[in-house]
């Protein structure tokens, strides 16, 4: 009997092969692309499906993390030095909330402060007057596009401005957030990007922006008692009027698809100003 | 051909294929359980984190309402206005704020002023009101899980208007009696406070001797009580003692009579009865921690003593309840300080009894015997912003600092 080994070397006879047919060729890859096209439809569904899911999750963590930072933020709000923002130590120090519009908001807070906490007495011998840590501004604004900046009055001293590097005035007065400068998500004073793809301006039947941004859903509005007691909610306050705010209600549409079927999601939260009860 | 050599032989990429798209999907899943995961501990912290917020913020109100029990004076005897973290602990289900430890909810408040010269206010400062300005600082932290908040607010004392009126050494709402001249004058002025003392006696005076001549007596029409001793102000203390569980309602059977007088204590009796004050027939009240025979001290403590009538039926007046049938007596050398106030009448004295302070009797006043009556105006100094109402917060001091 040979070994298996004793054949290695030897010429081998291409005898006896059969091949396969047309027909069995022809079987074999269509099975092969049933199953091919099964592989690939599963693997682009599923490929989908995990970019969706990833893009979803961090989308929504995005949200809610910028939902989360305003709530203790404008909680934490309170009301300014006498010479802060209005630049004069005679005048009466201004409101709590500075700017309350339906998509963007001013306010003054010591929140996450360094020096929170610790309250030095005010002068080389003890007196009563402490001298706690000072609010300073703080502004979140959306934009057309649908990213929420934040932007902090952080070049100390305070100068109760957020200033642009590029010289020109930050925008305090536009109304909506059609008329914002875009330029300033560059040059605004400590401006962060907190969220992207939010959509309180958008149409969620057409998917389209809206031609009057009041139609819009706000991303603030704003709570105060009437003269009859009424807890009153509105898009927007101004003049001495803000003085009544107690509240702030934020409501956070952001879309966790973008650029395709929107979905989404709708982060709701209320601020109460500790300082103002 | 076995089944051995069938695998060997393949030469095909099916099987290749097919392994690196499980591999992918694989890798996939991995990636994208741990996205999930990462998205959920991440809502999980900010569960948790708002859930800190809410147990420090209780802590702060908690400590607060302590504050306002026993708000800490220099010197004041009274206890700790301790935190009840225990039972700030009962208001929050453990399974969704799990902390089994005392770190669960803690707070701390001290005084707003640079006691110790550090430059710095804070705990070291001491936990009393040492300048007496009804200012505070309180920090409450609240700890689930292991995310912890702390707040820091400055809170403010405000207080129950005991701010009663000066100069008034009697109101008598009816008649007055006496054993004249013998042992006259019966009312008199200890501290004047620089007050004119006035007394009203509904009434035609036995003998004008039994006020010393520096009172002014309006007889024998008075003025309503409610003009002089506003019906708020009874309705005020009475929801103060209420509060401080000092509100015996014995004539509705809902408590027994107090044994002391001390402090604030109001009392509601049946119409008619006998109130024995002091060592008077085996007095239900004892009078002891009012001092005896003598005049008050600069450092005792007056109190406000109301004995009223059942309670009035709803819309009525708050004292409904006069006539002769609720009589007060007091005997030997017992002695009240404070505020006295009564529906009902004094009955003769049994001894020398006295009154420091300012006394008002709706119904009757039997002067027999040798009662005394001291209008002291110390009593009303020492009364006014005496008792808290409520501790609040101070806006614009409200922060959210560095948790401990």
């Amino acid at each position: 009997m040979k070994s298996a080994r004793a054949e290695v070397g030897k010429p081998r006879l291409v005898t006896g092969q059969r091949g396969i047919s047309l027909v069995e060729l022809l079987v074999a890859m269509s099975i092969m692309s049933v199953i091919t096209a099964m592989l690939l439809m599963g693997w682009f569904s599923l490929s989908r499906s995990w970019g969706f899911t990833t893009h979803s999750a961090d989308a929504r963590d995005s949200g809610r993390q910028a939902m989360q930072r305003m709530q203790r933020e404008i909680r934490d709000a309170q009301k300014p030095a006498q010479w802060y923002i209005t630049g004069t130590s005679a005048a009466a120090p201004d409101a709590i909330i500075y700017r309350a519009r339906p998509y963007w908001i001013a306010f003054s807070t010591t929140f996450n402060e360094l020096d929170n906490g610790t309250i030095h007495s005010v002068g080389t011998t003890p007196t009563a007057t402490p001298s706690p840590t000072r609010p300073h501004l703080v502004v979140y604004r959306l934009y057309r596009n649908g990213e929420l900046w934040r932007y902090e009055d952080n070049n100390k001293p305070w100068n109760g401005k957020i200033d642009r590097s590029d010289g020109l005035t930050f925008d305090m007065l536009s109304d909506d957030l059609a008329g914002f400068d875009l330029s300033e998500r560059t040059t605004g004073e400590g401006a962060t990007l907190i969220v992207s793809n939010v959509v309180n301006d958008t149409d969620p039947a057409t998917g389209l922006l809206y031609t009057d941004p009041d139609s819009g859903t706000p991303l603030f509005e704003y709570n105060y008692y009437d003269s009859a007691g009424a807890l009153q909610s509105v898009r927007s306050i101004t003049g001495a009027d803000r003085q009544d705010i107690i509240a702030v209600q934020l409501r956070l549409l952001v879309d966790l698809n973008p650029v395709k079927a929107p979905v989404f999601a709708d982060l709701r939260g209320t601020a109460q100003l500790r300082n103002a009860r | 051909m076995n089944s051995r050599s069938r695998f060997t032989d393949q030469s095909g990429a099916t099987l290749l294929i097919i392994i690196g798209i499980a591999a992918a999907l694989a890798v996939m899943t991995a990636s994208l359980v741990f996205v999930i995961g990462n998205m959920q501990a991440n809502t999980a912290d900010s569960r948790v984190r708002d859930k800190a917020a809410a147990v420090g913020e209780a802590a702060v109100d908690a400590q607060m309402y302590a504050l306002g029990r026993n708000w800490p004076m220099p010197g004041y005897p009274g206890p700790a206005p301790t935190m009840d973290a225990a039972l700030v602990r009962t208001q929050f289900d453990t399974s969704e704020f799990p902390n089994s430890t005392s770190d669960f909810v803690s707070s701390d408040y001290y005084d707003n002023f640079d006691n110790n010269g550090d430059h710095v206010i804070n705990h070291l400062d001491g936990q009393v009101d040492a300048n007496g300005d009804g200012l505070m600082y309180v920090e409450g932290q609240g700890k689930v899980g292991t995310r912890a908040t702390r707040f820091q607010v400055l809170v403010e004392r405000t207080f129950v208007p005991t701010d009663f009126p000066h100069g008034i050494a009697v109101y008598d709402g009816g008649g007055i009696d006496s054993n004249a001249p013998g042992t006259n004058p019966k009312v008199q002025i200890y501290i004047s406070g620089g007050y004119p003392v006035s007394s009203y006696v509904n009434g035609v005076l036995p003998d004008p001797k039994l006020f010393a001549e520096d009172i002014a007596v309006a007889s024998p029409v008075v003025p309503p009580l409610k003009d002089l001793f506003p019906d708020s102000k009874i309705q005020q203390i009475i929801d103060l003692a209420k509060s401080m569980g000092r509100y015996y309602d014995v004539a509705g059977g809902h408590a027994q009579m107090p044994t002391d007088a001390s402090g604030i204590c109001v009392i509601r009796v049946a119409n008619p009865s006998e109130v024995n004050l002091g060592a008077f027939n085996g007095g239900q009240i004892n009078m002891a921690s009012q001092g005896h025979d003598a005049p008050p001290a600069a450092t005792d403590e007056p109190g406000i003593l109301l004995i009223l009538g059942p309670e009035p039926g709803p819309g009525l007046p708050i004292s409904t309840v006069t006539g002769p049938n609720i009589s007060i007596n007091m005997a030997n050398n017992d002695r009240f300080y404070g505020i006295f106030y009564t529906d009902g009448q004094l009955n003769p004295a049994h001894g020398t009894p006295a009154f420091y302070g300012m006394t008002i009797f709706r119904s009757y006043m039997n002067m027999i015997g040798t009662p005394r009556i001291f209008y002291d105006d110390s009593a009303i100094t020492k009364l006014f912003n005496k008792y808290t109402l409520s501790v609040k917060l101070v806006p614009n001091t409200w922060r959210e600092i560095h948790p401990k």
